[in-house]
C-alpha cells in the first residue's frame, strides 16, 4: 500500500513545480487547434490575391526591355500593383517598374501602400493608420526585412497590412487571432524571446519532467481504479 | 473538490494515452536538431546574383513559339546561370531557353545539376527518379516530382518540380522521424498537414479540463503540513495570545501560533478538541465558543453549525487561528489530559457491516444521553481474520475487496468519537456499549478502511482500551416537547440512549416517536428491544423504513428512504410540528437529507439537534 502514497506524492510535487506550463501547454495547444489555422492565417480578410494582368499581349513594354536596364538583376517579373500591370526586378535591392510606361514606382509612398492594402482588404474597417517601419521592427513581423509599410484598419481584429515599398508587394497581415496564435505558441515552445527556437534548454527541462508527471499520473490512475482484490477473509 | 478529482481522473483514464503521447512525442522533437531536421545545413541557394548577365543577348518574349496573347504569366529568371523565360498558360508551365528562345526540357541530366547546386554537404547524388504519383515527403505539391537522393550521413534527398526546376524540398532521415513524430502529436492521422483535425479538438478540450481540475487540485491539496521540511515553516507563525477555557476550567492565556487553527495549536499545548477527521473540516466535532467578536463564519461552519449557535459565537476550530485578545470556550474535555482504560467485556457482529463492543471502564463514568467517548486509535496491522465475520455475512465481504492485512502505520495515536449506547444507569456506570460501523473504502480512493473502524471492528473480549470524555453537545432538552428521533444506521447508538433514559429512567410520559432507517431487516438494530418498548410504552412510537428491500416480500412495513418515509407518512400532517423536538443521527447523507427536508417544512433550527458519526 506503500506505492499508492508515493505515486500520489509525486504526482503531487511534480505537479506543484510544473503544473502551470502543463496548462500552458493545454491552453495554448487547444487554443491552436481549435481555432483554424486559415483563420489564423487571416483569409476572411483578403480578396484579390491572383496576380491576374490579363493578356501579355496588352502589357506595353516586352519583358527583355526591362532585363536590359537592369543588368544586375537576378529575375524580371510580369506582377500588378492593384490592377496595373508592373515589373517586379529582383537583385540587390528589388525595384518595381510600370509595365506599360516602364516608369519606375518604387519606393512606392504612402498613398500607393494604402490603395495596395485597401485593394486587398476584405473587411470592413477604415484605414486608420500608416506608417513606414524602417527600425525597431514589432514582432509579429519576426524576420522579415525592412522597410515595410504597416497599414492598420479599425476592424475588430485589429488588422494590419504590411507592404513592401521597393516591391510593393503586400507582403503579410497581421490580426488580433494571429497575435494570440503567436503568444501562445511562445508559452507552448517557451521561447520567449525569439519564439522560434524549439530546441531551446527550458523547453527540453520541462518536457521531460512533464513526461514524468504524465507518467506518475498513469502510475496513480493504475491504483485509483485498480483496487486489490483479496480472497479468503474469514473462512 | 470530489468532483473536480473524478472529472481529472475519470478524463486522464479517457485520454491520458493521448497525454503520454503528446509528452513524449514533445520532449523527443524538443531533443532533435532542427537545422538538421529542416536540411538547411546542406542546403544553399541555386540563384546566383552575379554570375550572369540577365541583360545579353535575349531572345525576344514576343517571338517565342507561344505568341503574347496566350501568355497569362511570364518571368525571366535563371536555371543555372542560363536565363530562362517561366511562361504560364492557365494551369500550364512552360520553360523557353532566353538566349535560343527554345522550349527547355527539365530532364535528369538538369535536375541532378540543379540539385547538386543546391546541396553544399559532402555528399554524391547516387540516383534520381520521377516520381509520378508525387512524394508523401512534399505533401503540399501535388503531381509528379522528381526526387534526387545523396548518399550522406542523414541520406539526404533533394526535390526538384519538373515543372520549372524549382528546388522544393530538402528531406533526410531527421525530418522523416520528426515527420511522424508530429504526425502523432498533432493526430494527424490522414496526413492532411493539419492540426485542426476533430480528434485532436476533442481531446485537446478535455485535455484543458484536465489541466484545469489539475491546477484546482494543486492548490488544494497543499497545506502546511507539505511544506514542514522547509527551515521558515518549523518555526510557525507569530505567537498571539488567546484566553481559552471551559465549563469547569477557568479561562488562562495560551500563546498560540496564530498560524495554525485554533484545533492544531492549542494541541501543541495538549489541549485537545474533538476531532474524527483530524482537523480538516469534515465532521464538525471541534466547536469552540468565541465570548466575544467572533470571526465571519466559513461555509464549513455553516455546514456544522446551525444559525442561532453561529450567532451566539459558535465555530469550528479547525476553520479559525487565533487572534489576540480572542476569549474562547472549548468543552470539558479538551482539558482532559489523563486517558482513562477499559476492558472489553464482548464483541458481536449485530448485521454484517456493523458491530456492537461492550466494555467495561475501570472507573465509572458520569455521562448524558447523546454522549461519546473519544477512543484512541493506536497503529495497528490487522489480519481481516482478526474481524471474526461470521460465515454467513461472509459474501457481502468478499464484494468489499479488502486486502488480506489492514494496517494502521501512523507514529501518531489519533482519536475517534462514538457515542454511548445504552441509558445512564444511576450516578454513573462502568458497563457501557458502542455500535460501530465497519467504513470500508470509499470507491477505491483510498485503500484502507477507516482507520478507527477496523481498529474498533477487530477488539475482542479481554483487549484493553483507552478512552478519553464523555462529552458531546447532542444532549436532550428538557421540555414537555414532542420529541422526534430519526436515525439511521450506527447512528441507532446516541437516540437509543436517549430513548431508553426518557422511557425507562425518567418514566418521561410526553410523545417519542423514534424513526429509524435500515437498508433491509437483517440491519435493523435492536429490533426487539424496541418492538417491546413500544408495545409496553402507549407515549411511544417505533417506526422503520427499509431503503433496499424491494424484494423482501416478508416485509410489511414502510419502505424507502427514512427522511422520505416519515415526511410522508408523520410529518406532512402533524398538527403541531412547531411543537416538536428533531433528534438526528445518521451516515452524512441521511443527516443532509433529512436537515433539508425539516428546514423546508419550516422547522426552526433551534428545535433540531443532530450528530454526525463521522466517517
Amino acid at each position: 500500500m506503500k506505492a499508492i502514497r508515493l505515486s500520489r506524492k509525486v504526482h503531487k510535487w511534480f505537479a506543484l513545480v510544473l503544473g502551470i506550463q502543463l496548462f500552458l501547454w493545454a491552453l495554448s495547444g487547444f487554443y491552436m487547434v481549435a481555432v483554424d489555422i486559415d483563420i489564423i492565417h487571416g483569409d476572411m480578410l483578403v480578396k484579390n490575391m491572383d496576380t491576374n494582368v490579363g493578356s501579355y499581349a496588352q502589357v506595353g513594354i516586352p519583358l527583355e526591355r526591362i532585363a536590359g536596364e537592369f543588368p544586375d538583376s537576378s529575375s524580371v517579373t510580369l506582377t500588378a500593383v492593384v490592377d496595373r500591370p508592373a515589373y517586379l526586378v529582383e537583385g540587390p535591392t528589388p525595384r518595381l517598374l510600370d509595365a506599360n510606361s516602364g516608369e519606375l514606382l518604387s519606393p512606392i509612398n504612402k498613398n500607393t501602400a494604402t490603395q495596395i492594402a485597401t485593394y486587398h482588404y476584405a473587411g470592413d474597417g477604415e484605414v486608420s493608420r500608416v506608417q513606414l517601419i524602417e527600425s525597431d521592427p514589432p514582432t509579429e513581423l519576426q524576420s522579415r526585412a525592412l522597410p515595410l509599410w504597416r497599414v492598420d484598419f479599425d476592424d475588430v481584429w485589429n488588422s494590419s497590412f504590411y507592404v513592401d515599398p521597393n516591391s510593393g508587394q503586400f507582403t503579410t497581415r497581421r490580426h488580433s487571432l494571429w497575435r494570440v496564435f503567436d503568444f501562445l505558441w511562445m508559452l507552448h515552445v517557451m521561447d520567449y524571446d525569439t519564439r522560434s527556437d524549439i530546441n531551446n534548454n527550458v523547453l527540453r527541462i520541462f518536457s521531460v519532467f512533464g513526461t514524468l508527471l504524465g507518467l506518475s499520473g498513469v502510475w496513480l490512475l493504475f491504483y485509483s481504479f485498480n483496487r486489490r482484490k483479496v480472497d479468503g477473509i474469514a473462512k | 473538490m470530489i468532483f473536480i478529482r473524478k472529472l481529472h481522473k475519470w478524463l486522464t483514464l479517457l485520454i491520458g494515452a493521448q497525454l503520454i503521447v503528446w509528452l513524449v512525442t514533445g520532449t523527443i522533437i524538443s531533443f532533435i536538431d532542427q537545422v538538421e531536421v529542416s536540411g538547411n545545413e546542406t542546403r544553399r541557394s541555386v540563384t546566383d546574383q552575379e554570375s550572369t548577365d540577365l541583360a545579353k543577348v535575349l531572345y525576344p518574349s514576343h517571338q517565342l513559339s507561344i505568341t503574347p496573347d496566350q501568355i497569362d504569366s511570364i518571368a525571366l529568371t535563371k536555371i543555372l546561370q542560363r536565363p530562362v523565360y517561366l511562361i504560364g498558360q492557365g494551369s500550364e508551365t512552360m520553360l523557353f531557353d532566353a538566349t535560343t528562345g527554345s522550349e527547355l526540357r527539365i530532364d535528369k541530366h538538369l535536375v541532378e545539376a540543379i540539385a547538386r547546386k543546391s546541396y553544399r554537404g559532402d555528399g554524391e547524388i547516387t540516383d534520381s527518379e520521377l516520381m509520378e504519383l508525387g512524394s508523401d515527403e512534399v505533401r503540399d505539391f501535388a503531381g509528379p516530382i522528381w526526387r534526387i537522393n545523396i548518399e550522406d550521413d542523414l541520406a539526404t534527398r533533394v526535390y526538384v518540380s519538373p515543372e520549372d526546376g524549382r528546388v522544393l524540398a530538402h528531406r533526410n532521415s531527421r525530418w522523416k522521424v520528426v515527420d511522424f513524430l508530429l504526425m502523432l502529436h498533432f493526430m494527424d492521422y490522414a496526413r492532411e498537414d493539419s492540426f485542426n483535425n476533430w480528434q485532436i479538438i476533442i481531446v485537446g478540450f478535455g485535455t484543458l479540463w484536465i489541466a484545469i481540475s489539475g491546477v484546482l487540485l494543486v492548490l488544494f491539496s497543499f497545506g502546511r503540513s507539505d511544506f514542514l521540511w522547509l527551515p521558515g515553516f518549523r518555526s510557525g507563525g507569530a505567537r498571539v495570545s488567546s484566553k481559552v477555557g471551559s465549563e469547569n476550567n477557568e479561562a488562562q492565556s495560551y500563546n498560540l501560533d496564530s498560524a495554525l487553527s485554533y484545533y492544531s495549536s492549542l494541541s501543541q499545548h495538549g489541549v485537545r478538541l474533538s476531532s474524527n477527521c483530524d482537523g480538516s473540516g469534515s465532521c464538525g466535532l471541534c466547536k469552540v465558543q468565541y465570548t466575544s467578536d467572533p470571526p465571519p463564519d466559513t461555509a464549513v461552519d455553516r455546514e456544522w453549525i446551525n444559525t442561532s449557535d453561529l450567532a451566539d459565537g459558535f465555530r469550528l476550530g479547525c476553520q479559525h487561528k487565533p487572534c489576540s485578545n480572542d476569549v474562547i470556550v472549548i468543552p470539558d474535555m479538551a482539558f482532559q489530559q489523563s486517558l482513562q482504560s477499559a476492558v472489553v467485556v464482548s464483541s458481536q457482529w449485530l448485521t454484517p457491516l456493523l458491530k456492537e463492543i461492550s466494555i467495561r471502564a475501570d472507573a465509572p463514568v458520569q455521562f448524558r444521553p447523546g454522549d461519546h467517548l473519544e477512543f484512541q486509535i493506536p497503529a495497528f496491522d490487522i489480519d481481516v481474520d482478526q474481524l471474526a465475520v461470521p460465515s454467513s455475512y461472509v459474501n457481502v465481504w468478499r464484494g468489499l475487496g479488502l486486502s488480506k492485512r489492514l494496517v494502521h502505520a501512523g507514529t501518531n495515536t489519533v482519536a475517534r468519537t462514538y457515542s454511548i449506547a445504552v441509558a445512564p444507569n444511576g450516578e454513573a456506570s462502568s458497563d457501557l456499549k458502542f455500535t460501530v460501523r465497519f467504513a470500508p473504502p470509499p470507491d477505491g480512493l483510498e485503500v484502507q478502511p477507516g482507520i478507527g473502524s477496523t481498529y474498533m471492528c477487530s477488539l475482542q473480549a479481554g483487549d484493553s482500551v483507552t478512552f478519553r470524555g464523555p462529552g458531546g453537545d447532542f444532549l436532550l432538552h428538557e421540555s414537555d416537547r414532542e420529541k422526534i428521533l430519526i436515525g439511521g444506521g450506527a447512528g441507532m447508538a446516541p437516540l437509543k440512549s436517549m430513548a431508553v433514559h426518557l422511557l425507562s429512567n425518567l418514566q418521561w410520559e410526553g410523545k417519542l416517536r423514534f424513526w429509524y432507517g435500515a437498508r433491509n431487516q437483517q440491519e435493523i438494530l435492536y429490533r426487539d428491544s424496541f418492538e417491546k418498548f413500544a408495545a409496553d410504552h402507549q407515549n411511544f412510537e417505533w417506526q422503520v423504513a427499509l431503503s433496499d428491500a424491494n424484494d423482501d416480500n416478508s416485509w410489511t412495513g414502510k419502505r424507502g428512504f427514512i427522511h422520505e418515509s416519515i415526511f410522508e407518512n408523520l410529518l406532512k400532517h402533524h398538527e403541531s410540528l412547531g411543537d416538536c423536538e428533531f433528534y438526528i443521527c445518521g451516515p452524512p447523507m441521511m443527516l443532509a437529507a433529512t436537515r433539508e427536508m425539516l428546514s423546508k417544512l419550516g422547522v426552526a433550527e433551534s428545535l433540531i439537534r443532530f450528530d454526525d458519526f463521522g466517517n
